[in-house]
């Protein structure tokens, strides 16, 4: 069972195909946008957090008066992504911040969505500010980067959460993946009727 | 295998049980008689044997010898045979557990002459 951040954030990453990963051109256009994503920072981490506070679900998983410290550690994300060299340990890092999110149940779904509405946010403003072909440059540089992040995060709270149930019983996740195996004939024929033909 | 089913159908006359399954570690059946979904016995009877070496591991213990579960109907016995291999019989309330003691490690002994 691999727990070490580095070998599995390696092993993740051989996951994603060759044309969606980050080229030094790629690179270099995100670390060439620092200072537009500094002067947005705020922007987008203000309506990172309002989306989160209007909705019942998302509110409830910050303790009172967090958002502050939360605010602040999103900034921080934000920039260290940008400015940085996205080498091993920044992949690695990425990994970490998935199992960090496990203690607070902010399962998979919410980390899409709200990837989704930086994404959105980060390509209009880019659009905005800048001559069309650069923001289209920047457009595609983000997005991959905003696949990989999610891909890292997301895998590593599944995978931990695994790892997690693992240790705690000594059920192997061989066996881990057996017993899932046998229940998953049963969902799916209790929802046959969604079935394509 | 014609072996291997030959033993667990002797356990289970000699034991008046009703169902027995041989999974591997990784909850997959080797062999089954008489459990309705082989797949999933497997895999729980797997799963339990994991789960009490990790319970008794908290305790400084050696590894568990067996796991009974006594029912109104009768016992559901399972048992190590060995690192890679667990055996599950289900008896009736009829059987005694001595017998059923005697005849697991007596079928443990010759599954394990089977894999050598
Ligand atoms: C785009 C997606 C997200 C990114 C990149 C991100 C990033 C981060 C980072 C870097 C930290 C760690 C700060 C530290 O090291 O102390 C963190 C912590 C946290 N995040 Fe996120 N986050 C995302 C989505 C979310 C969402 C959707 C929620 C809630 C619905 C959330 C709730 C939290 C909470 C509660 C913590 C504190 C964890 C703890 O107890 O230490 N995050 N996040």
């Amino acid at each position: 069972m691999e727990t070490d951040l580095m070998v599995l954030t390696e092993k993740l990453l051989e996951h994603i195909p060759e044309n969606l990963r980050l080229k030094d051109i790629d690179i270099k256009v995100l670390n060439d946008h620092l200072d537009f994503f500094l002067s947005k920072a705020d922007i987008i981490v203000k309506d990172f957090y309002d989306t989160l506070f209007s909705n019942e679900a998302t509110r409830k998983v910050f303790h009172e008066g967090e958002r502050p410290i939360r605010e602040k550690s999103l900034a921080e994300w934000v920039v260290k992504t940008i400015g940085g060299k996205f080498d091993k340990d920044y992949w690695a890092w990425q990994t970490f911040v998935g199992i960090l999110h496990i203690k607070r149940k902010v399962t998979n779904d919410y980390m899409l969505i709200m990837m989704h509405r930086i994404s959105d946010l980060v390509i209009g403003e880019a659009y905005k500010d800048l001559p069309a072909e650069e923001a289209a440059a920047l457009k595609t540089a983000w997005l991959k980067l905003a696949g990989i992040v999610l891909s890292l995060i997301s895998e590593s709270y599944h995978y931990f959460y695994l790892v997690a149930i693992s240790q705690t019983t000594g059920i192997k996740l061989n066996l881990l993946d057996n017993l899932v195996r046998v229940e998953v004939d049963n969902l799916l024929e209790a929802n046959k009727k969604y079935r394509l033909t | 295998m014609k072996n291997l089913d030959a033993i667990l159908q002797e356990l289970l006359m000699n034991t008046d049980s009703e169902a027995v399954v041989l999974a591997n570690s990784d909850g997959l059946p080797l062999a089954a008689i008489n459990t309705k979904d082989d797949n999933r016995i497997a895999a729980l009877t797997a799963s339990l044997q994991s789960m009490t070496d990790r319970f008794v591991e908290n305790f400084n213990r050696d590894k568990s010898k067996q796991i009974i579960v006594e029912t109104e109907q009768g016992y559901i016995t399972i048992k190590r045979v060995n690192d890679n291999l667990v055996l599950m019989l289900l008896s009736g309330e009829n059987a005694k557990l001595g017998m059923i003691l005697l005849y697991v490690d007596d079928a443990i002994k010759r599954i394990n002459e089977v894999f050598v």
